[in-house]
């Protein structure tokens, strides 16, 4: 082993000095024989004769020193580099070839490295924090109703299970007290005003728990985390921020600690900083600004409350110790439900709750494998890439069996003048090791486009942190896959290659028989065809699905409408302050030149948020286990006018609807025909959510509109007042303008710094952009199976292409002695080109079925179109069978050209 | 193991015992190969005649093994040459090696004289 070292160590030094090595081997050599011949002469030959001597007593010179140069090198070495020599060489005489390849390698493996980055951004990458695998994301899963009468969260439907990220502040002492050994800590996000140094901005909040940051497993890097008595006052005036709000408000300085925070018209003292990246559990690309103490919320946000244990607010996390039994753990917590909701149950009167159970999901990288939308469409997205690699992996596969068949008498000559068949197929293989380390280099930069293409596509807000610069663990990915589908798809032509039988191939002069190859040739043509229809029918349904929500009937009118955000509460109105704010904005606004309407809504439509409510009406006996319940429109004066939406009967919500005034509302036409039978409401009472005693009455009815997306049907709705609520909360505003709505905005603001110069405009955008903005997924799935579907059918034109030049080329002198014996020109191209026309065929016969059983699986997707839809599987056969048909219009174009002299010749 | 007769092909021997020989003779001091072959002859008695094809490539691989250590200087007669010289190792594995090889000539010859 030693001596193995040692060598390995001198071979290394001379590595270099290669020459000098040569000229010392000669010289020494040299020497030897001269002495020896001079023995030879001082014995009493002649020069001449001596020196002849000594040469062949020495024996062959240069075998020697090739043996002894051979030890002295890497022989592997220098073989492998004078194979990548070689091969070089080779792709360099056959361009086209190569490029070709390259080109195809590259696509592919620059589509799935753009994806696999994303999905490494949003759900394999950790958190910076400690032992990211052992945090825990709680959410109550449920097959009924939750033990609640009010909640606040997010949540998944799946297969009839429904589950809830929040749970009430009760619930969530009682389970941090639990002596499982598993430590719980809360949190609850809501967005607010901060200002520092005179510069205000909207920032995200998070209320955490004083043990947040031990569970989550990151300190801060300056000052301290929150202290257990800050937690407990409610009061207590310390934040802990972020980095990027260091670096924004404070520019690094380090003496932000200490220094003063203004949230809310309130002053915080800094006791923390937070490290780079570290944003607070969120979802992907959302980061937290400013952390604050848990018992705070109440005093920010009235509702979330510290004492009602059926109000769900509290999002939780918890961390496992390394080895423990989660069953263990979840169990102590499913006692503690099972009570909860039997408390529940007894104290609510109309509602009975099932008892939910607790569900661990791993946390470490984030709240982005809580979402299923986003996983689901990256695992859409990587199937779909999956399938343009396959395809391209065949195109290179063809490629090289067609070369490697070409190449065969070459082959032959080699083999025969004695290298041997691993020698051979090594080479071949550097030849498709080169080719592969290059499509895989060029992939890599096509993944840089390709990943920013997909982060613009799926961006839902402009400050998103989604750290999309690739990493060590995806370049490594997309070698190992580009390495390996060249030793792949290289292996067997390579073997295929070398088994040709020497003699029969160079008496054949020139390539095999090859009914096997093209029968395997055909074979990747038929995959090929398959795939690219499967994807062309993807894009045909998702397609269609845009095309119809695009069409879809509002029930307002979307056009010339801008929105924003403004949150007044905030910065200290409080109730009949904040109405007059509201009031004051309004009058302003209204006073723009060039804006014909004002008005509010607690949210903006085609948002995919809303609220909803129960609902209690006289005279109305609900059918069974129904809960009679609407969608909530808290609006302001005049809504249904400035969005457009028809006032059926009876009159809409306006000024005068004030604080003062009796309840009222205006009811939809889908809640008429649903509570009321379709009789005239006007003048009846009901009462609704939390204020089951104050019944309102009802003073109009409006159009159905779409309410919080484009898909669902318009939704019973009742729109009441904002001034007649309890609180007034933030708003967002609606302008209807005689132009384009984007020349009003600088006013807007000057109009709102005119009420209070610190309140800050969010969330700016027109009506359209945000209906655009709820169809981003459909936009970026259609959008991304059309690319994929053009991909796969320019591949599979290419791989078509391929195939039939060269078969066109074999047979050349077939078509010779056809035309001769009399057959036409399109005779011949018909036979040229019919074989692969019927692989064509066969391949979309085959894909249709596949397509339309994939599309079952999106049903859910889909709109306006059934997963077994006529117009996508014309298209998708269309398309395929006039791809064919190109691709095999040169070919046959050459076949049909055969000269029937010169063909027959050739041979 | 190599002890040649007398109708084999002059001074045939195996490697291993090539790299015994060669240690021996360069055990007094260093020398360069023309004098190594020519001392194996000689204290041979001319009986063993060293392939010179053979030769170097084994002191290259001597080398390499760092049994013997390369030196250019100047000859007897002023011209240039390698001159190799034992390591400890080399003198280690040459004393090793021979008491081995003389053990097992001895039984060899043992079991043809019986």
């Amino acid at each position: 082993m030693r001596e193995w070292l040692h060598s390995l160590r001198l071979r290394w030094r001379v590595l270099k000095k290669q020459r000098q090595l040569d000229r010392d081997l000669e010289e020494e050599l040299a020497f030897h024989r001269e002495m020896r011949a001079a023995k030879y002469a001082a014995q009493g030959e002649t020069l001449e004769e001596a020196r002849y001597r000594a040469e062949r007593r020495f024996g062959n010179v240069t075998l020697t020193k090739e043996t002894i140069r051979e030890s002295w090198s890497f022989a592997w070495l220098d073989e492998t580099w004078r194979d990548l020599q070689h091969a070089a060489r080779s792709l360099r005489r056959s361009p086209g070839f190569a490029l070709t390849a390259i080109l195809t390698l590259a696509l592919a493996i620059g589509a799935n490295t753009s994806v696999f980055t994303v999905m490494n951004a949003i759900f394999l990458r950790s958190l910076p924090i400690r032992d990211p695998q052992n945090l825990r994301v709680l959410n109550l899963a449920t097959k009924g109703d939750l033990p609640s009468r009010s909640s606040s969260g997010y949540g998944n439907n799946v297969n009839g299970i429904r589950t809830m990220s929040s749970i009430s502040y009760p619930m969530l002492q009682e389970v941090r007290r639990l002596p499982n050994g598993f430590p719980v800590a809360g949190f609850a996000n809501i967005t607010t005003n901060a200002a520092a140094r005179s510069q205000a901005q909207v920032v995200r909040a998070q209320f955490v728990t004083d043990n947040y940051f031990d569970v989550l497993g990151a300190a801060p890097v300056l000052g301290r985390a929150f202290r257990p008595e800050e937690d407990r006052s409610g009061d207590a005036t310390v934040v802990i921020i972020s980095h990027r709000l260091w670096e924004r408000l404070f520019h690094s300085d380090a003496a932000a600690l200490g220094s003063t925070l203004q949230i809310e018209r309130k002053s915080y003292t800094v006791v923390g900083v937070m490290g780079p990246g570290v944003q607070g559990m969120q979802w992907p690309g959302q980061a937290t600004d400013v952390f604050m103490p848990l018992t705070n919320a109440p005093a920010m946000t009235k509702w979330y409350s510290l004492t009602d244990p059926d109000r769900l607010w509290v999002q939780s996390i918890g961390r496992v110790a390394p080895g423990a039994d989660e069953s263990k753990i979840r169990a102590s917590i499913d006692v503690l439900l099972n009570r909860h909701t039997q408390d529940f149950n007894t104290r609510s009167q109309n509602k009975k709750a099932h008892v939910p159970w607790i569900v661990l999901v791993k946390g470490g990288s984030g709240l982005g494998f809580v979402m299923t939308w986003e996983s689901e469409f990256l695992m859409i997205l990587m199937s779909m890439v999956g399938m343009v690699l396959l395809i391209a992996c065949a195109n290179v596969a063809n490629l090289l069996l067609a070369r490697g068949t070409a190449r065969g008498r070459e082959l032959a000559v080699r083999q025969s003048l004695g290298a041997g068949r691993w020698r051979i197929v090594r080479h071949l293989l550097t030849e498709a090791g080169l080719l592969a380390i290059a499509g895989g280099a060029l992939g890599m930069l096509l993944a840089r486009l390709g990943t920013q293409g997909i982060g613009l596509l799926m961006r839902t807000s402009d400050d998103s942190t989604l750290d999309l610069s690739p990493d060590l663990l995806v370049m490594f990915f997309t070698m190992g896959l580009s390495i390996a589908t060249a030793l792949l798809f290289g292996m067997l032509p390579a073997f295929r290659a070398t088994r040709v039988q020497a003699v029969s191939c160079l008496r054949q002069g020139g390539a095999d028989s090859g009914t096997l190859r093209q029968g395997l040739a055909k074979t990747l043509v038929l995959v090929q065809v398959t795939v690219g229809t499967i994807l062309v029918v993807g894009a045909g349904l998702s397609a269609r699905t845009l095309l119809n929500l695009n069409k879809v009937e509002l029930g307002f009118r979307a056009e010339r409408l801008l929105l924003f955000y403004l949150d007044p509460s905030r910065n200290g109105y409080k109730d009949q302050q904040a109405f007059n704010v509201y009031r004051q904005i309004r009058d302003k606004l209204a006073a723009i030149p060039g804006v014909t309407g004002v008005t509010m809504s607690d949210v903006a439509l085609i948002s995919h948020s809303m609220s909803n409510s129960d609902l209690f009406i006289p005279g109305y006996s609900p059918k069974g286990a129904e809960r009679p319940m609407a969608y909530v429109h808290t609006i302001g004066p005049n809504f249904l006018s400035v969005m457009g939406t028809p006032v059926l009967l009876g009159r809409e919500l306006n000024e005068t609807d004030s604080e003062t005034a009796p309840q009222a509302a205006v009811v939809n036409q889908t809640l008429v025909k649903k509570y009321f039978e379709g009789t005239n409401p006007i003048g009846r009472e009901f009462s609704f959510g939390d204020k089951m005693e104050k019944p309102i009455r009802i003073v109009g009815v409006a159009g159905d509109a779409k309410y919080h997306n484009l898909r669902d049907a318009a939704p019973p709705t009742v729109y009441v007042s904002y001034a007649q609520g309890e609180h007034a909360g933030s708003l967002y505003f609606e302008l209807r303008t005689a132009t384009e709505p984007t020349t009003v905005i600088a006013a807007a603001r000057r109009a709102v710094a005119e009420v209070d110069p610190l309140l800050p405009l969010a969330e700016i955008r027109t009506q359209e952009q945000q209906i655009s903005e709820s169809l981003s997924r459909e936009r970026t799935f259609a959008a991304l199976a059309s690319f994929f579907s053009l991909a796969a059918i320019a591949l599979a034109a290419i791989g078509l292409y391929g195939v039939l030049s060269y078969a066109v080329t074999r047979r050349t002198s077939e078509f010779g002695v056809r035309m001769a014996l009399g057959a036409s020109s399109a005779n011949v191209m018909w036979l040229a080109v019919r074989g692969s026309l019927w692989v064509v065929c066969a391949g979309v016969l085959l894909g249709i079925p596949v397509a339309l059983a994939c599309a079952r699986l999106i049903e859910s997707r889909l709109y306006g179109v059934k997963p077994v839809d006529p117009w996508s599987c014309a298209i998708a056969g269309g398309a395929m069978l006039i791809t064919g048909l190109l691709a095999a219009t040169i070919p046959g174009r050459r076949a049909s050209r055969c000269d029937p002299s010169t063909a027959l010749r050739y041979e | 193991m190599g002890v040649p007769k007398k109708d084999e092909k002059p001074g045939s021997l195996l490697q291993g015992t090539l790299d015994l020989l060669i240690l021996r003779v360069l055990r007094p001091g260093a020398k360069h190969g023309y004098d190594i072959a020519e001392a194996i002859e000689m204290r041979s008695e001319e009986v063993l005649r060293v392939e010179e094809g053979a030769l170097y490539p084994a002191l290259h691989r001597l080398e390499l093994r760092g049994l013997l250590d390369s030196e250019w200087g100047l000859s007897s007669n002023n011209r240039r040459a390698k001159f190799y010289r034992l390591t400890a190792a080399g003198l280690k594995y040459l004393d090793e090696e021979s008491t081995e090889f003389a053990r097992l000539s001895a039984a060899v010859l043992r079991v043809l004289e019986a």
